[in-house]
């Protein structure tokens, strides 16, 4: 006899099987079991129970001839009542039996007609139980044939159940292993590493935990860096709480020595709405860096192993530990490059040096370019700008030596060309292999104001010269590169630096700076800037060079050297506003000599009204009978500088 | 009937989102996860008031909002919600690829409930809409 009373159980089995196949949770193929067992003769209700591997009853139904129900009231603790004892092979409990062990299982069989109850358990996947029972009628049923009918739905179940559960689990592992990709790719891609612990701990909630939280160890303290929660609103409370300084229960995080990765008591504030965590401690290279805390209601999701908070931690730490290092790293490079170069410009009456030094974008070694200016006991003046081939320790000792070299010999008041040939039959007869280039301008005060400039090139881009009139004349010096030939090949020139005029050297990265187009910056736009800045004040000057007129890239290491020169100087002294304007008028009465051109009753408007505030000015007025440069500056730092340029 | 009479129905789901491919994505992730939810799409931030207040419809108990959008973007659907009273029991879950703290500072102050990074990866957008629809549904109805 077939267990279907309509003859078409074979049909069902069938669809069940396909339905279960198809379903991505057991829920949605309840209708298709439930009905197909009600529908079995004798069979007035049927319940079914998921139990968790310590038989907690998660999830109930029931199906009578009112429809199916899911975890109706009650249910739950009746089946948790009769788990001690749940038969794996099948059994007909009799109604006195099955009240005995559970009452209300008992009550809602006999409301639904009928008098015993079959059961079994079986076990699904993650060690849990599942229990399936029909409520029967005994002078209408087969119970042999029910049996083998509950048996071959629980053949269904169970196979539906693993195959959901292995999906699931492949799904929730393809996502952790997403997660762990893309933070491992934000952390790569920055050094901001705040920022990029912001931005994963947002990828973590809500994906793997409901409140997430950074700290890094800063001053042997883990202070809080981030915290998200996935309800806004208990986000701030969750922040402020451990900005404070308290976590996990603890008035201060100072040591992680003890730190166990949990499930812990959260120690959180109620109104967070988080019970517990996990953490992990970012450890790099032996050090406690940092640590990670997920926070959660109740026990911590499938998700969160402990092994992919470890993965997490472990990337995070490095992560950390680079952007430290690199911090670290910076620093040096930075103090050394500091060191290489002169703390200070000297003091030279008649002449404005300004210099300035680019380091090349994120170098993390020192560069070889530099910079200086020399004074020799005849009362000349040398500057030079150099610069060293390739990076890093080796060109820094070349640096230290070429400058040591030539500035102990400058200093002594050896010729330029002298300087440079000792340097490099020194290079040739230790065998350095590696070059440099340099420029030196060796200035020799003339009559009425002027410098003699005598300009070398050792393979070096020659020093560039801005005339009054705006004009930028390049010096016709040449010669070969040092430490490569016996001779440099050095073709001097000589150059007059007229008061008012500027001598302006640099190394190579400067000229070969792009623009988007491609196009360099000593092609056309270097010489323009010169122009159109020449009256800016040195340092302002020097800045806009470097700064590659904020249209080229200047991305290498860059040595630049200024020198203006600015005569006499017949005023410099702070002074209160209302007397301003009558010391430059008398000064550049002084400097003219008569020359109507220079002979103004009244400053230029501009610094008429900068002459105008509370604060005092320091007035310079500077220059010749043709040429005045007129310069105020307000004491208070705030206060800015004005200046403009007369020219007979 | 007065607007206020609409009946909340706690498993309805108003998503706003203008991409087809993200509207696609979130269907097939919550129908996975939480089949018991209906999900009502609307393909950009224009008709939300309208379909809030439509009288003849429920109203869903939780938003899902994309903050890029052409027309009315997701901070003004925020905030245009956020200034009727009617809607303070709709849970406003933000989704958008940005992780700045400007942006998130900007829709919490809005009257985001939550702020959700939409991740590329399928799988990890299924569980992190997932982990949003299981807190919410998991606290006590306001009611």
């Amino acid at each position: 006899m077939h267990p279907n009373r309509h003859g078409h159980w074979p049909d069902r089995l069938h669809r069940l099987w396909q339905s279960a196949f198809a379903s991505v949770s057991t829920r949605q193929f309840a209708d298709e079991l439930y009905s197909g067992l009600l529908d079995l003769p004798g069979v007035q209700a049927v319940f079914g129970a998921r139990l968790s591997p310590e038989d907690e009853v998660m999830v109930t139904r029931w199906a009578d001839a009112a429809g199916l129900r899911t975890g109706p009231d009650g249910l739950a603790a009746d089946i948790a009542a009769l788990v001690t004892d749940l038969p794996h092979d099948g059994a007909v409990l009799p109604l006195p039996v099955l009240a005995r062990c559970s009452p209300g299982l008992a009550a809602r069989t006999v409301a639904s007609g009928g008098d015993g109850m079959l059961v079994i358990a079986f076990g699904v996947a993650e060690r849990g139980r599942g229990v399936l029972g029909l409520a029967t009628v005994a002078d209408a049923s087969d119970t042999e044939r029910l049996t083998t009918a509950l048996t071959q739905v629980i053949e269904v179940v169970v196979a539906a159940d693993h195959r959901i559960s292995e999906q699931r689990a492949l799904e929730d592992h393809q996502a952790v292993d997403a997660l762990l990709a893309e933070a491992s790719l934000r952390m790569d891609a920055s050094l901001d590493i705040t920022d990029t612990l912001r931005a994963v701990l947002r990828m973590v909630v809500p994906a793997l935990a409901d409140g997430a939280a950074v700290h890094i160890r800063r001053d042997e303290r883990m202070v809080q860096v981030a915290a998200a929660h996935v309800d806004a609103r208990r986000e701030q409370v969750l922040a402020d709480h451990l900005r404070a300084g308290r976590w996990a229960g603890e008035p201060v995080v100072t040591d992680t020595s003890t730190a166990v990765d949990g499930p812990l008591p959260a120690g959180l504030p109620d109104e967070v709405g988080l019970d517990t965590m996990t953490m992990g401690v970012l450890r790099a290279r032996g050090r406690d860096v940092g640590l990670l805390t997920f926070f959660h209601r109740g026990e911590p999701g499938k998700r969160v192993t402990m092994r992919v908070l470890h993965d997490l931690a472990s990337r995070a730490a490095l992560a950390i530990d680079n952007a430290t290092l690199y911090e670290q790293r910076r620093h040096d490079v930075a103090s050394l490059q500091q060191h290489l170069l002169p703390a200070v410009l000297p003091t030279v009456p008649g002449l404005e040096f300004a210099a300035g030094y680019n380091a090349a974008d994120h170098a993390l070694e020192v560069g070889g370019d530099f910079y200086g200016v020399v004074d020799q006991p005849d009362g000349a003046v040398v500057a030079l700008v150099g610069d060293v081939c390739g990076r890093g320790a080796p060109a820094t000792a070349l640096t230290g030596l070429a400058r040591h070299t030539l500035e102990t010999v400058l200093a002594e008041g050896g010729p330029a060309p002298h300087a440079l040939g000792i340097l490099n039959r020194k290079m040739l007869r230790d065998r350095i292999s590696r070059f440099l280039t340099i420029a030196t301008a060796t200035l020799t005060p003339g009559a009425g104001g002027e410098w003699w400039v005598e300009t070398q090139s050792a393979g070096h881009p020659p020093p560039l010269f801005v005339r009054r009139d705006g004009s930028v004349v390049e010096s016709g010096c040449r010669g070969r590169l040092v430490g490569v030939l016996r001779d440099l090949g050095l073709r001097p020139a000589t150059d007059r630096l007229l008061p008012g005029e500027l001598l302006v050297m640099f190394s190579d990265g400067l000229i070969e700076a792009r623009d988007a187009d491609g196009g360099f910056y000593g092609d056309v736009e270097l010489a323009r800037t010169l122009t159109r800045s020449r009256e800016l004040p040195l340092a302002e000057l020097v800045g806009a060079l470097l700064g590659g007129s904020d249209r080229y890239h200047v991305n290498d290491d860059v040595a630049v050297l200024v020198v203006r020169n600015h005569g006499t100087t017949v005023l410099d002294r702070v002074l209160p506003p209302h007397e301003v304007s009558p010391a430059v008028d008398l000064a550049l009465r002084e400097l003219s000599h008569g020359s109507a051109l220079l002979d103004r009753a009244a400053l230029p408007d501009h610094l008429a009204r900068f002459a105008t505030g509370p604060t005092d000015i320091r007035a310079k007025v500077a220059g010749d009978a043709t040429w005045a440069r007129i310069e105020l500056t307000a004491v208070d730092p705030n206060g800015g500088t004005a200046w403009t340029e007369l020219t007979a | 009937m007065d607007r206020t009479d609409s009946v909340t129905d706690a498993n309805l789901v108003l998503v706003v989102e203008d991409s087809e491919v993200d509207r696609e994505a979130i269907d097939r992730a919550l129908s996975r996860s939480h089949p018991e939810l209906q999900l009502e799409f609307l393909p950009n931030g224009n008709a939300v008031l309208d379909r809030l207040r439509d009288p003849t419809r429920p109203r869903p108990a939780l938003m899902f909002l994309d903050l890029s959008m052409p027309g009315v973007d997701g901070y003004g659907v925020l905030s245009s919600v956020r200034a009727d009273p009617a809607f303070a029991a709709l849970t406003i879950i933000v989704l958008t690829s940005s992780t700045t703290s400007a942006d998130i500072e900007r829709c919490y102050a809005a009257g985001a409930d939550s702020y959700i990074y939409k991740p590329v990866n399928f799988a990890l957008f299924r569980t992190v809409l997932q982990g949003a629809v299981d807190y919410w549904h998991s606290l006590p109805s306001p009611d």
